[in-house]
């Protein structure tokens, strides 16, 4: 289910853009003469003439200051890094709204030209520069693969557990570790690379990120074709100072933003001026090669989420994204002039059982008893219809109920026992097993209000069964109650993406019991059948089988119980109307990988 | 006295010390640190970057080392870095001078206002605008704070930008304000009753007549002064100075003031060239003139009341170079109304983003960010400023002293500014040196609801985040400068109070 719907994703978006700008072009006749006397008029020297960028600010409010432009090193690896980032460094892909990649085919194109060895071939577009002039190539890729793929350990320095640290800092090896080591010549703009495993989702894997010729200068390098040099040689001695600024040479204080020969765009947008505390600009790069723009200048407001419905009333900023809750929805919906967008996002909330060494809950029945009995329906019409009225139960696992192939996903995947909240056959389970009066520790985040509601829900359904539901919130259940497995079902949300294979660390055997060990598999269930699908499935690249093998895990982890899925968390966003090219996206770029479409109604 | 304040200071710094332990501790076991980064399934990254900030943040070490390593750190002058790897210097120095930024014009404010009414109510003790004022006090000083600047923002912001588009009062709403300005001046004009009525009458058309000008010619969607309005405020503040610090029995302060008034209109009708684009350099400057040409003009004018003319002539010159300086502000408005699409008061932040107007017009875009705020914060620390004075005052006013200075014959007014006024002032200035210490540590709530950076909001921040660093840095510089700030409350009583020996 992964490649698949490339193509059609990127449709989808065109399709989407074009109807919120035909929508919005039909708003501009209703437009009160009162507000043309304003200055809105006076700010517009002349009509767009569809050369350059419409002269317009579109401003967005992020709750997060911005910290750092390398945001693949492990400090650096921050979403309010990213938000800004999106179309200032420049990809071969962004996440669409559905979770699939979307290629930037403006940025290059990239495409599988053999299964065995899997090898993909990347060509990055001709005209490509970073805003400084210098040409994307080869040096620029190779750095890429350098600094994620762990490749290269550091001389000197180790982590906590006495392993050498890796010589570039990075927020994960995934993908670019599985890599043969890339070789190309100084300004090739045609790589091949070569995976020494298959990896199924190799579109996700494509190296350019930060200006290898500015790494390599203040590395101490004449140019990158030195770098090149260093890393084909594998010359840590030479590439040491390089990595040490591609650590720590990216991250800036609030407000001090780097001149731009440290921090060239390869993007629509370059960053131009940083408010500390305030804002951070982007304005349009003139050495952008592709179609520019659609507005000249994006502002990012950095601003408290409970700040914003009054800020968007205001008109001091145009685009908000909170996590939603009822009254902010309500509040929103409440305006004028404010177009709001209610859906499902990347993030669902689950409940685990615990199933370490002899827990009560290895006993199949009485995990079948507690989902049997859990009021999912119920709290989503109680907690999330408020937010999002078309909110569903989540019968899926690995697949969110938006994307468009839950509905083969599900379909007799084993939801439909649970389907039902059957309280009869709750209690039946628990007093033949002669356990009623059970007492389950529920461990949760406290400060999340709705939790706490979640938890009082399930207590007065399953508590009927025959449980003793006891609420255990917790200030740090991450840090203690769940690694150390002080719980008998724990309650919180994933943050998913598109890509299945992200959740192989959620329901694969740990490595142990152990709070080092079981990582995200929290629950510590272990399964060969999942652990030999999942392994398959990693390396499956043909869509449809991997579909097929989606579809076996979620059956056997219905089968098996070692979590439950509730819901989808609902996704906001609500712009101004004047306001336009806004494509909601749920995903983990958010609304901001689309911000080179943002413009606004003259 | 030296001996004090070196006692006083090691005692501090011992306080201080432990006091910084606590938090430390506190800060650490808040919460999760991670808790940004649960959740993510997709497992190498969220692994990755817990590791790195797990050796960032020393997570491995029991806090208490933790603390003693942050200690040792410290004094090699290095704050250390937050969760995030920022430097906290680098993070403090805004978050520092966005506070002050928030918060002085409001203190400022409050401390002026707030003493004038203190004493005013003190002086018509027990009428209608004393009972209105205390009243008016206990509630804004009740209020809750983040309630009064959501209520700011609706209203003051977010209606009041609304209604500029179209901007005119209707009239029940102007003879509102019209009967409340004339019960208000009613009140403080006291003395018998055709002087009340008269007063009621005088303010009562004054304000509906200035309102229902203003709503018709259309003045708020172009606010200005313009050389009539400069001529008329500039002589009557000199008339309003002459009366309350000298009296109009001597005709020399008035003079004075009439001259200073006269010379400040001349150079406003040749000022073009000078404040067409100044610097806040050249106004200092200029507020440096003013205050000495009012000097000058009180010493050549003053006769024998050669001091009261130079107090008089200094505040009219200040205040005439104020309305001046704020005619010119005005005179930008057009194009800052454009340039933010008619939204001139805002609801968050300290200026509009890439605003480059020029001098006057960044003055205008930081009073339409500031204005806001300033009020949230004036509403509640101004009661205090207002009972301690009002209280204070009361207490000098029945001091043998003012008896004695009225026996001798000495006028209501003197009395009051020479004698009762100054020894009323001496509580309250260790109150404005307790509060300067605490303002430092900014204002939590408010900086959050507009949406500014400053301590505060770094505190509050850190605390969330489970960040001990940047709260440590809002520690040091909060609690250091309270302390200071203490000591020097407690100088300046022992100087200004002769009745009171440190030792």
């Amino acid at each position: 289910m992964t490649t698949k719907r490339r193509g059609a994703a990127f449709l989808a978006v065109a399709a989407a853009s074009a109807l919120v700008l035909a929508a919005c072009g039909g708003d501009d006749a209703d437009e009160t003469p009162a507000d043309d006397d304003g200055g809105a008029a006076e700010e517009q020297p002349d009509p767009d003439t569809g050369e350059g960028p419409s002269d317009v600010e579109v401003v967005y409010a992020a709750e997060q200051e911005f910290t750092n432009y390398a945001n693949n090193t492990s400090e650096g690896n921050l979403l309010a890094n990213t938000h800004v980032l999106n179309q200032v460094k420049g990809g071969f892909w962004n996440y669409g709204p559905d979770g699939l990649v979307v290629p930037d085919e403006e940025f290059g194109t990239y495409d599988l030209v053999s299964d065995d060895p899997q090898t993909i071939e990347f060509n990055i577009n001709p005209d490509a520069v970073w805003s400084d002039g210098e040409p994307i190539d080869c040096d620029d890729f190779l750095l890429g693969w350098a600094a994620q793929s762990g490749y290269y350990e550091h001389p000197t320095e180790t982590t906590a557990d006495g392993e050498p640290a890796t010589l570039f800092s990075t927020a994960g090896t995934t993908g670019y570790a599985d890599w043969v080591k890339p070789d190309c010549e100084p300004g090739d703009k045609t790589i091949t690379v070569e995976y020494e495993t298959v990896n199924a989702s190799w579109v996700l894997y494509t190296a350019v990120d930060m200006p290898a010729h500015v790494v390599a200068r203040e590395g101490g390098m004449a140019s990158g074709d030195e770098l090149i040099e260093a890393i084909r040689n594998d010359d840590i001695d030479a590439l040491l100072p390089a990595a040490e600024f591609y650590n720590t040479g990216f991250v800036m204080s609030p407000g001090e933003l780097l001149p731009e020969e440290i921090i060239p765009s390869s993007g629509r947008y370059k960053l131009t001026d940083w408010q500390a505390g305030q804002s951070i600009t982007m304005e349009y790069n003139e050495n952008y090669w592709g179609t520019p723009p659609a507005a000249r200048t994006i502002i990012f407001r950095f601003l408290d989420a409970n700040q914003q419905a009054q800020a968007l009333q205001n008109q001091e900023i145009d685009i908000m994204d909170p996590q939603p809750s009822t009254d902010l929805v309500n509040q929103l919906e409440g305006m004028a002039g404010v177009e709001v967008h209610v859906d499902e996002s990347f993030t669902y909330e689950h409940v685990d059982f615990n199933l370490r060494g002899d827990h009560y809950f290895n006993d199949p029945n009485l995990r079948r008893s507690f989902g049997l009995c859990l009021p999912r329906q119920l709290m989503v019409e109680n907690l999330i219809h408020p937010q999002n009225p078309d909110a569903e139960v989540l019968n899926a696992r690995l697949t969110y109920s938006f994307q468009p192939d839950y509905d083969f996903q599900i379909d007799g995947n084993g939801w439909e026992d649970f389907a039902e909240q059957d309280i009869d056959e709750s209690r039946r389970l628990l007093e033949e097993a002669d356990m009623v009066g059970t007492e389950v520790r529920i461990v949760y985040t406290e400060a999340n209000p709705r939790r706490v509601d979640q938890v009082a829900l399930i207590r007065d359904a399953c508590n009927q069964a025959g449980w003793d539901v006891v609420d255990a919130g917790s200030a740090d259940p991450f840090g203690v109650e769940i690694p150390d497995g002080n719980f008998d079902v724990a309650m919180y949300a994933w943050i998913g993406s598109g890509y299945v294979a992200g959740t192989a660390s959620t329901f694969m055997t740990p490595s142990s019991c152990t709070p080092e060990g079981t990582g995200n598999n929290s629950q510590c269930y272990s399964s060969e059948v999942v652990d030999d699908l999942y392994r398959e499935l990693l390396q499956e690249v043909d869509v449809d089988a991997q579909r097929e093998l989606v579809k076996q895990i979620e059956t056997q982890l219905w089968a098996d119980l070692p979590t439950i899925p509730l819901f989808t968390h609902p996704y906001l966003l609500a712009w101004a109307e004047d306001v336009e090219g806004i494509t909601p996206n749920p995903t983990q770029q958010g609304v901001t990988s689309t911000k080179h479409e943002w413009n606004r109604a003259l | 006295m030296a001996v004090f304040m070196a006692r006083r200071l090691v005692i501090s710094i011992f306080t201080l010390l432990a006091a910084s332990f606590i938090v430390f501790w506190g800060t650490s076991i808040a919460g999760d640190p991670m808790a940004d980064l649960r959740g993510l399934q997709d497992e190498g990254q969220a692994q990755q970057q817990m590791m790195a900030r797990r050796e960032r943040m020393n997570l491995d070490v029991p806090v208490i080392l933790r603390y003693f390593l942050w200690l040792g750190d410290l004094f090699t002058g290095d704050l250390g870095v937050n969760k995030f790897g920022q430097s906290v210097s680098g993070i403090l120095a805004p978050a520092v001078s966005a506070t002050l930024q928030l918060v002085i014009a409001a203190t400022v404010l409050a401390i002026v206002l707030g003493v004038t009414i203190g004493i005013v109510s003190a002086l018509r003790q027990y009428s209608g605008f004393d009972y209105t004022l205390t009243f008016a006090a206990f509630l804004f000083f009740s209020l809750p704070v983040f309630w009064v600047a959501v209520m700011l923002k609706q209203f003051g912001a977010i209606k009041f930008n609304d209604w500029l588009r179209d901007p005119t009062i209707p009239l029940p709403v102007i003879l509102v304000f019209a009967v409340l300005s004339g019960l208000a001046w009613m009140a403080i004009a006291g003395g018998s009753r055709q002087r009340r009525l008269t007063a009621l009458g005088v303010a009562f058309v004054a304000t509906a007549g200035l309102l229902w000008t203003l709503s018709e010619t259309g003045w708020f969607s172009d606010p200005g002064l313009g050389v009539i309005a400069v001529l008329v405020l500039a002589f009557g503040s000199a008339a309003g100075v002459t009366f309350l610090i000298a009296g109009f029995r001597h005709r020399p302060p008035l003079f004075a003031a009439l001259a200073t008034a006269a010379v400040g209109f001349v150079f406003y009708l040749a000022s073009e060239p000078i404040l067409e684009e100044p610097n806040w350099g050249l106004i200092f400057l200029l507020a440096l003139v003013a205050i000495a040409v009012g000097l000058g003009i009180g010493y050549l004018l003053g006769g024998l009341q050669r001091r009261q003319a130079m107090a008089v002539g200094a505040v009219t010159a200040i205040l005439v170079g104020g309305i001046i300086f704020v005619d010119y502000m005005l005179q930008s408005y057009g194009d800052y109304y454009g340039r933010v699409r008619g939204r001139p008061i805002s609801t968050i932040g300290a200026s509009t983003p890439n605003f480059r107007g020029g001098f006057w017009e960044s003055g205008l875009d930081s009073a339409g960010h500031l204005i806001l705020p300033t009020m949230a914060l004036l509403l509640i620390s101004f009661a205090t400023y207002t009972r301690y004075t009002r209280a204070s005052m009361l207490e000098v006013m029945n001091q043998d002293y003012v008896r004695t200075a009225r026996s001798k014959g000495l006028t209501e007014r003197t009395t009051v500014t020479k004698h009762a006024f100054r020894n009323a002032l001496i509580p309250v200035t260790t109150l404005m040196a307790f509060d300067f210490g605490a303002v430092i540590g900014g204002a939590v709530i408010t900086e959050r609801v507009f949406g500014w950076q400053g301590m505060g909001f770094m505190f509050i921040k850190g605390l969330q985040d489970v960040d001990p660093p940047p709260v440590m840095a809002f520690f040091l510089i909060a609690g250091g400068s309270i302390v200071v700030f203490n000591m020097l409350a407690d100088i300046a009583y022992a100087y200004l109070d002769p009745r009171i020996r440190v030792s």
